[in-house]
């Protein structure tokens, strides 16, 4: 049955393409190539903090491997399934370490390798490590800073460091030894000088308590209130002036659109010679215009 | 209130109606030597036949939505995001929906048409007096063609509008292959494919059951088969939707 084998054919090949992209759809997405070979490995976590099918697994920064389940077993035991690389060699006692990366916290796995001789195989279980590297980057910044610390009280407890504030006081002390030294010569000098100056003070004193300065500086301030309200008349005035001014050239109101429109100068101009034509000829003939009649 | 009533009374009588049909479906269904040789023909019909179209709805929708979502999201989140957003809503909502809406107006009116003719020319008559079983010979074989080249043409149109989605962003957006292939892999909840590919089986269900259906309640000449066609497409319409409602509650309890 030709006919039969026809649509058979067409079928079952629609078939295969859409079993094979979904296939091919599938394992892209879930970012599995296929027939990539490796080895699944396990590991038990208390909180999964997020960590879901699909998120990498990285050693050294290279993406080596994906998880391919996350299966919650009780409520403080979670079973990760991961999926290495057949190339990957991890030693036997590498640890786990969760990661968080991008604006979303997803999460990462890295695997940090151990020591032992013998190898990760398919089954085995992970051990986690500490919590991501920040303990470790915490430890070693400050190891870094002890290290600046030291190297500068080496600097300070320097035999040349201590020479030096040595010379300092005795240079010092010497500086003193001299400003006693001129202070007792220059006694005499420094009484008069002294003397001079609280009779000049005491001179300012009286000047600055006297009635005239007193009379005068209230003068002086109530000028200046009356020169403070001026002012702030002045301002008013300016400001009213100003809006007025801002009004005629927005063109607002009747003097605004006498400076701004030039149509009404020019129907103002034509008025005007009408209204002059209209009065020349009442003047020439007064009868078109004015009807006395008794009957 | 008589009018409530009677609609009430009719939504019984088709409700009963769909389920004897469908009663007997299944019983025929679970014979496929029987409908085997039938079932092809549909099934060529439906489905590979169907392809182009299927095929041209799926790129257009999968690289309009990439668009889309790409100019509203443009500035605001990362552009990854649109990747993520096309690969969800073409494997649970555009492929399934929109492949199924094609084949209510390709196969469901057809269906309508074809079995509403048989019934006003009482051919189906004939097939009862020949001591042939109608549901046998004509629902069964087309409800089976719909199950069977639903799931694989969504598949096809999944394929073929995520592609095109990609391709229309890479076009028109500000966004790089990697960057969008990281936004398909991110979000993507493999339970969403199978989910896609279960709603499409049960759309095909519905399309050719309620062609069958309806066009077996043909009645009245031509203008009854007429009638009996835009039955079959609003019906189907209104039974896709329901369905994809319902689902949609499913892939929230299972997904």
């Amino acid at each position: 049955m030709p006919k039969r084998k026809h649509l058979e054919l067409w079928l079952g090949l629609m078939v295969i393409a859409s079993t094979v992209l979904v296939l091919i759809g599938y394992f892209w997405l879930t970012g599995q190539p296929l027939g990539q070979r490796g080895y699944h490995v396990y590991l038990i976590l208390p909180d999964g903090h997020g960590l879901a099918r699909g998120d990498r697994v990285n050693v050294a920064g290279v993406e080596v491997g994906v998880v391919r389940s996350v299966t919650l077993e009780a409520v403080d035991r979670v079973s990760v399934r991961l999926f290495v690389e057949q190339d990957v060699q991890m030693p036997s006692d590498s640890r786990a370490i969760l990661q968080s990366v991008g604006v979303f916290g997803d999460q990462l796995l890295v695997l940090r390798p151990g020591v032992a001789s013998t190898f990760l195989a398919d089954g085995d279980t992970l051990e986690l490590g500490p919590p991501a590297s920040a303990l470790l980057d915490l430890v070693g910044d400050l190891g870094k800073d002890a290290e600046i610390v030291l190297a500068k009280i080496d600097r300070l407890l320097a035999d040349s460091a201590i020479e030096g504030f040595h010379d300092i006081l005795t240079g010092l002390r010497s500086t003193i030894g001299q400003i006693e030294q001129i202070a007792r010569s220059n006694s005499a000098d420094l009484k008069t000088l002294s003397s001079s100056l609280a009779r000049t003070a005491l001179t300012l004193e009286e000047t600055l308590e006297g009635v005239e300065i007193d009379k005068t500086i209230a003068d002086l301030e109530e000028t200046a209130a009356m020169m403070a309200e001026a002012a702030g008349a002045l301002r008013g005035s300016a400001e009213s002036l100003s809006s007025v001014a801002a009004k005629i050239d927005r063109g607002e109101g009747t003097l605004g659109l006498l400076v701004n429109d030039s149509s009404l100068y020019v129907e103002l101009r034509n008025t005007t010679r009408s209204i002059g034509a209209l009065t020349t000829d009442i003047q020439m003939n007064p009868g078109r215009y004015l009807k006395m009649a008794i009957f | 209130m008589a009018a409530i009533g009677a609609g009430v009374t009719l939504t019984l009588y088709h409700a009963a109606g769909a389920a004897v049909l469908a009663f007997h479906t299944l019983r025929g269904m679970l014979r496929p030597r029987r409908y085997y040789q039938l079932m092809l023909a549909q099934a060529f019909d439906m489905g590979v036949a169907s392809i182009p179209v299927v095929v041209v709805v799926a790129a257009l929708s999968g690289a309009v939505t990439s668009q889309q979502s790409g100019y509203q999201f443009t500035g605001t989140v990362p552009i990854w995001i649109i990747g993520s957003i096309v690969t969800a809503s073409v494997l649970t909502e555009l492929g399934p929906l929109l492949t199924a809406l094609v084949l209510v107006g390709r196969v469901g009116a057809r269906i309508g048409a074809e079995l509403g003719t048989m019934v006003v020319t009482e051919q189906v008559d004939a097939l009862r007096a020949v001591g042939r079983d109608p549901i046998e010979q004509l629902v069964v074989p087309r409800v089976a063609a719909g199950i069977l080249v639903l799931p694989p043409l969504v598949a096809i149109a999944d394929f073929v509008g995520i592609g095109a989605g990609w391709l229309g962003a890479m076009l028109t957006l500000p966004i790089t292959s990697s960057e969008f292939i990281y936004g398909t892999r991110t979000y993507f909840h493999d339970f969403a494919l199978w989910f896609g590919l279960i709603k499409a089986a049960v759309f095909g269900a519905t399309i050719t059951f309620i062609g069958c259906y309806v066009g077996l309640r043909a009645s009245g000449g031509a203008e009854g088969v007429g009638r009996t066609t835009t039955n079959a497409v609003v019906a189907g319409t209104v039974a896709l939707m329901f369905w994809d409602a319902v689902l949609a509650r499913l892939l929230k309890a299972f997904g």
